[in-house]
């Protein structure tokens, strides 16, 4: 019970960078700890032995997979955006608002 | 609390100074540790796989992002100073000292050439339970400290390199 707690903590600490930071960089190591944490609680959920684990460690397989493409595209368009802007700080990022 | 909790709780702390830190290199070292800690924590619930795809996996993001980054020349000092200062690689070293510590006398039977030295001279002595798991120790405090001088080495090249493509 205590690491599902370690668990979940890590995956809102990964949620609190994401939605507080304004650095792009920030907010994407954001991603990979949150994603990290997600990863974690399944694997934790699914150890119950049998099947249910490997159920559960394909799952995470899968989470990492897509999170670090979703993180290595996510790093493409910071890249994008720091020569265009000449920031990484997503408040001075206007072009789309609104 | 057992081992899978203090392994956890350090990642948790690593995760808090990652996204504290206030420099682009301290923050992707910190999640470094904090992917070194899942790792051992995979290696421990006994999933393998998963732990070394996740290490692979989240390395290769960080030193491509450390790469990108320090060659395009990015700031990423943030306004009000730097709090966690040079600190933060001592905390690295501890996490690195903790790991290897608390999961060495469980972990793995890692037969590395060091351990069978040690074995060797173990057996010699004619070791018990407790200087067999002062020895693993050794062993894998050994291994983690190399993996972390890999990563402060290549982490100076890159940072050399990203300094002389800005001049």
């Amino acid at each position: 019970m205590n690491s599902l707690i370690f668990a979940v903590l890590l995956f809102l600490t990964g949620i609190y960078c994401i939605l507080t930071k304004r650095n792009l960089v920030k907010i994407i190591l954001g991603i990979t700890i949150s994603e990290t944490g997600l990863c974690l609680i399944t694997s934790l959920i699914g150890n119950t032995g049998g099947d249910n684990k490997k159920i559960a460690e394909m799952i995470s397989f899968v989470i990492l997979l897509t999170g670090s493409a979703v993180t290595l595209i996510a790093i493409a368009i910071s890249v994008r955006l720091y020569e265009k802007y000449g920031t990484l700080d997503v408040s001075e990022m206007k072009k789309l608002k609104g | 609390m057992n081992t899978i909790d203090i392994i956890l709780s350090l990642s948790v702390l690593a995760a808090i100074v990652a996204v504290e830190s206030k420099r682009i290199l301290h923050a992707i070292f910190s999640v470094g540790t904090l992917c070194v800690l899942i790792f051992v924590f995979h290696i421990k619930e006994h999933a393998l796989v998963s732990g070394a795809i996740q290490l692979a996996v989240e390395l290769s993001i960080l030193f491509t992002v450390a790469r990108i980054f320090i060659n395009k020349g990015v700031k990423f000092i943030e306004s009000g100073g730097l709090v966690l200062g040079r600190v933060i690689f001592l905390f690295f070293l501890v996490t690195f000292l903790a790991a290897a510590f608390v999961v060495s006398g469980e972990l793995l039977d890692i037969n590395s050439v060091l351990s069978q030295i040690m074995s060797s001279f173990a057996s010699k002595l004619d070791a018990q339970k407790t200087s067999a798991h002062l020895f693993r120790a050794f062993d894998m405090l050994f291994i983690l400290i190399s993996f972390f001088a890999v990563i402060v080495g290549v982490m100076t090249v890159m940072r050399k390199k990203g300094h002389e493509d800005k001049k």
